[in-house]
C-alpha cells in the first residue's frame, strides 16, 4: 500500500533549521514541484510556522531569478 | 542599527573591466551616503531560472550594508532600476548582522548547471567546496542572513 508506510515529519525540525534563507536554492528545491510550484503542508509535512518561512523564501528566491515561477516557459 | 542585504544581477555579457566597474559604482553610491559595506561579491555567473530582457544567465552580486538611515533606500533603489548594467535587484533587511565573507573564495562559474529542475547536483557540489575553502568562516556563513523582513523593488 502507497500510504501505509508513509511518516510524515517536519524537515526543518529535524535538521534543527529555524530560518529559512532565500538564497539557499539546494534547500528550496526540495520543496518545489517539477513545475516550480510550491509543494503543500500536507505532501511535506512542515509546520505551520517553518511552511510560511519557506513559502517567504520561495518568492523571494522567484523574485530574483533563482526559482522559477513555473518551468513551462523554459526550454532546458 | 539596520542590515540590508541587495542582491543583484548583472549583465552577463560585460567582461571582467566593465563588470569591475558597475561594482565599483555601486559601492560609490553608498560610500556618497555614508553607509558602511559589510560585503560586496559577486557570486558569478548563473542561469537565472526564467529569462529576463532575453537573458538566460547573469551574473548575481551580493551586497550586504548597515546604516542608522533609511532615507537614501528609495534613491538607491531608483538608482539600481536606472542602471543599465542591472537587470535585477532585490533588497531585503537582514535581522541580524551579516558576517564578513572572506574574499578567496574563487568564483565558481556555474553557468553550466541548472539544466533542469533535478541538477541540484552541480549547485550542491560548488556550495561544498566553499564551505571546504573557508576553514576560518563559520559553517553557518551560508545561512546566516536569514529572517529579512521585505523591501522588494
Amino acid at each position: 500500500m502507497a500510504f501505509v508506510n508513509r511518516r510524515k515529519y517536519c524537515y526543518f525540525k529535524e535538521n534543527g533549521i529555524t530560518e529559512v534563507d532565500y538564497k539557499d536554492v539546494k534547500l528550496l528545491r526540495r520543496f518545489i514541484t517539477e513545475q516550480g510550484k510550491i509543494m503543500p503542508r500536507r505532501i511535506t509535512g512542515s509546520s505551520a510556522k517553518m511552511h510560511r518561512k519557506l513559502v517567504h523564501a520561495i518568492k523571494r528566491a522567484r523574485n530574483i531569478a533563482l526559482l522559477p515561477f513555473t518551468n513551462l516557459s523554459q526550454e532546458g | 542599527m539596520r542590515y540590508y542585504e541587495t542582491l543583484y544581477i548583472v549583465n552577463p555579457n560585460y567582461e571582467q573591466e566593465r563588470f569591475d566597474g558597475v561594482l565599483k559604482t555601486v559601492g560609490g553610491f553608498m560610500e556618497n551616503e555614508k553607509v558602511n559595506v559589510i560585503n560586496h561579491h559577486a557570486w558569478g555567473k548563473k542561469r537565472l531560472a526564467y529569462p529576463i530582457q532575453k537573458h538566460k544567465y547573469g551574473t548575481y552580486v551580493l551586497f550586504q550594508f548597515e546604516s542608522e538611515r533609511v532615507d537614501f533606500l528609495p534613491e538607491f533603489e531608483q538608482y539600481l532600476r536606472l542602471n543599465k548594467a542591472v537587470i535585477r535587484h532585490q533588497t531585503v533587511r537582514l535581522e541580524e548582522r551579516p558576517e564578513i565573507h572572506i574574499e578567496e573564495e574563487p568564483i565558481v562559474d556555474e553557468s553550466t548547471e541548472a539544466e533542469s529542475t533535478e541538477e541540484v547536483a552541480a549547485d550542491t557540489e560548488s556550495a561544498e567546496e566553499v564551505i571546504a575553502e573557508e576553514p576560518v568562516a563559520d559553517p553557518t556563513t551560508e545561512e546566516e542572513p536569514t529572517e529579512q523582513t521585505e523591501e522588494k523593488e
